[in-house]
């Protein structure tokens, strides 16, 4: 089951005004229940305006979405979804203990166990020191940890999370990274919009690449990593510049040393070839490794393209 | 010298692009400057009269003469008739409606001139001015204006009324003995002709003479002599029993000035829900825009009734102005006027894209309805089509209806046009917000 489905999404601000901007563009994407989900795009892509779609902050001109089964139009159904907005403020006269009350509240949490959920929530994100501390005293730090536990006080299904670890030192990124993967194991969808392209890549099940208001792609970190037809060859002895050019007669050979190189091949094939042709020249192939490039790569290469 | 240039090059158009800022500099004063010109320099002779019944009840010439000169008023507009539409022709007005009307508050004031206002044996003259000193400036206006132009009248017919008081108090030969003595001395000290001075203090002469548009040689007549044979008879018709006339008259319009401001101060904090990120969280949350807005309006509204009670608590604490007289009333007026004001807040913060802008806005029509609303002073003193501009604000029905209510102890069919007003504004305006708000425009 899909946690969300958007199909032809399309919003466009001050639609009759010149000075018009269409942030979305016919946009269709849907997520799995069960994953983490990675939204990747440079500024003035459009991933806020989706989420903000998606959470029926703005509305779009056209095109259907649903979330956990429900027209994103019943704001019912936002019971079950759990949102940590970008440059969240909360309001300064509540303490970290407060926000939590507040929000749950909000959010419909009506258990009788909410004393005890705030308890474990606060111990989750490390923040059970500054309970009792207003939250305009918190660092940024310290209000992303209590804006992520007062994300998942309601205990949500789905839940949004723009820019989860910005402002967090590494060590507490680390820290937001496991809770992230803890809450995925119990089945959570989350939805994560950041421009921390190394993040994203560390937790997410897939990701899709936004820009200008359309997808560019979108699949698993390990399609978008894994570059298919590059290959690196390690043979057990050093060659000669004879056989890189024989193998380059056919194939693309790039960061050549005295014995490793990197190919190009067109088809799976091409390896068994390659193969032969080294043992043509008595080299025994001592590792063979598809190439992975980081997801920052990916992404660069891919906005530039577009 | 070049850096000082850039750096007030860099303040003027830092300036500049604060429109709030540009508004509260140049606009507001601007716009104030024109009402209270208006009001101080006669608005170049388009400044409205106040308007006052004229009751006729005397057949006398100059009665007519006093009526005539009051036409040509520069202050006062006189107003004699009205047209009664079931039957269908002008109908004047006589001393009992005209009671009426200044009782309802519909005029501050009635000039009447009874049925004994001057006769043939008149030994005085006798007015009745009944007022509504609802405000102070205008009734000392319009009180100033009439005795001003009477007195201006009155000087062409005292030696007639002094020779009637005289004929009065000595019988026919005694004041005929007293015209020849007169006349006699009038002859030896000066050279006049002892009979023609005699004949001239006849009183048919006399009566003659009056008729002639002349007062100039008599003009200079004190007035101290003149009240003893005029009768100007003031009654307040509404408001005697008032303990603190001031108070009671101004704290509607002062209440509702910064209700105004308090009001559009909360309304506009949905903006700063929006710009601290609070406002987005609460729309994703399972409430709907329609409770996230009402909402707002309720405690907007709450936080409006307080402070108005606060406010005519601290009258009656303070000034012993009686609220409890019209009890009802008032806290009907209260809560309509609290609801239309949250509804000014509701529109300003519909419209404005910023808290500076909403700010700015605000206080520019905050203080001109004000102005024109009657909350500083009374609207009489507006040009003509100011006084139709101010019908236009909230101020003017709440602080109109404010005056029924306290000042005048008025009933609730009286105050039901300014409470139907104030409702239409606030129903048909927060309306409107909401469906821009249900659109999302406001955000």
């Amino acid at each position: 089951m899909n946690a969300i489905e958007v199909n032809n999404l399309t919003k466009i601000y001050n639609p009759n005004s010149k000075n018009s901007v269409t942030a979305l563009k016919d946009f269709s994407l849907s997520v799995e229940s069960g994953k983490i989900f990675g939204l990747l795009g440079p500024n003035g892509a459009g991933k806020t305006t989706l989420v903000k779609v998606l959470l029926g902050i703005v509305f779009a001109n056209s095109g259907e979405a649903k979330i956990l089964g429900e027209d994103i139009g019943n704001y019912n159904i936002r019971s079950r979804i759990g949102y940590l907005p970008e440059n969240h403020k909360f309001p300064n006269y509540l303490t970290g203990e407060d926000t939590l009350k507040y929000y749950a509240k909000l959010s419909g949490y009506t258990n009788s166990d909410l004393d005890q959920r705030i308890n474990e929530l606060l111990a989750l994100v490390k923040m059970n020191k500054w309970r009792k501390t207003k939250v305009k005293k918190y660092s940024k730090g310290m209000l992303q940890r209590i804006g992520l536990a007062q994300a998942l006080v309601h205990n949500p299904d789905l839940v949004f999370l723009d820019e989860p670890t910005d402002g967090v030192d590494p060590i507490g990124r680390k820290e937001i990274r496991d809770i992230l993967l803890n809450i995925k194991s119990e089945g959570k969808t989350i939805f994560v919009n950041s421009h921390l392209l190394s993040e994203v890549e560390l937790i997410s099940d897939r990701v899709a690449i936004l820009n200008n208001g359309e997808l560019i792609k979108e699949g698993s970190v390990e399609e978008f990593t894994t570059q298919k037809e590059v290959y690196e060859v390690k043979v057990n002895k050093s060659f000669d510049s004879e056989l890189i050019a024989d193998i380059m007669r056919e194939y693309e050979v790039f960061e050549i040393k005295s014995d490793s190189f990197r190919i190009k091949i067109k088809e799976e094939s091409d390896l068994d070839k390659i193969t032969d042709k080294l043992r043509e020249h008595d080299l025994g192939i001592r590792n063979l490794n598809n190439i992975k490039t980081s997801l920052e790569d990916i992404f660069i290469n891919l906005i530039n393209k577009n | 010298m070049k850096i000082l240039f850039i750096l007030i090059y860099k303040d003027i158009i830092r300036f500049l692009k604060d429109k709030p800022a540009v508004i509260l500099t140049f606009v507001v004063p601007a716009i104030l400057i024109i009402i209270f010109g208006n009001i101080f320099s006669g608005g170049g002779g388009s400044r409205g009269k106040i308007p006052i019944l004229f009751v006729n009840d005397s057949n006398s010439q100059i009665a007519e003469m006093i009526e005539s000169k009051l036409d040509s008023s520069d202050n006062l507009r006189i107003i004699k008739s009205y047209f009664d539409d079931e039957l269908q022709k002008e109908i004047k007005y006589d001393e009992k409606l005209a009671r009426n009307r200044v009782e309802k508050g519909n005029y501050s004031a009635a000039l009447v001139l009874p049925i004994d206002f001057f006769t043939d044996t008149s030994t005085a003259v006798k007015f009745r001015i009944l007022y509504d000193p609802k405000n102070e400036i205008e009734n000392s206006l319009i009180q100033g204006s009439l005795q001003q132009l009477i007195m201006s009248q009155i000087p062409r017919v005292f030696p007639l009324l002094l020779q009637r008081k005289f004929t009065a108090d000595l019988d026919t030969t005694e004041f005929n003995r007293f015209r020849k003595g007169i006349a006699n001395t009038m002859s030896s000290a000066f050279g006049f002709n002892s009979d023609s001075v005699f004949n001239s203090m006849n009183p048919k002469t006399l009566e003659k003479r009056l008729l002639i548009d002349d007062t100039s040689s008599v003009a200079s007549t004190g007035d101290n002599m003149l009240s003893s044979i005029i009768k100007f008879e003031s009654e307040q018709v509404v408001g005697e029993d008032i303990k603190s006339p001031g108070v009671t008259r101004t704290v509607g319009g002062w209440a509702m000035m910064f209700l105004l401001f308090s009001i559009v101060g909360a309304s506009i904090s949905l903006f700063e829900e929006k710009q601290e990120g609070s406002l987005k969280r609460l729309l994703c949350s399972p409430v709907s825009r329609t409770q996230v807005l009402w909402s707002k309006y309720i405690y907007t509204m709450m936080l409006g009734v307080v402070q108005l009670t606060v406010m005519f608590l601290l009258a009656w604490g303070m000034f012993d102005v009686d609220i409890f007289k019209n009890i009802f009333n008032l806290i009907l007026m209260i809560l309509f006027s609290a609801a239309a004001a949250v509804s000014f807040g509701m529109i300003i913060t519909a419209h404005a894209k910023s808290i500076n802008q909403a700010n700015g806005v605000a206080t520019l029509i905050i203080l001109v309805m004000s102005a024109l609303g009657g909350s500083w002073f009374p609207i009489v003193f507006l040009p003509e089509w100011m006084q139709i501009l101010s019908k236009l604000t909230i101020t003017y029905w709440s602080v109109e209806g404010f005056l029924q209510v306290l000042w005048r102890n008025a009933p609730l069919i009286e105050i039901l046009l300014h409470l139907s007003i104030l409702g239409v504004i606030a129903v048909v305006v927060n309306w409107y917000a909401i469906i821009k708000f249900k659109k999302g425009n406001m955000i």
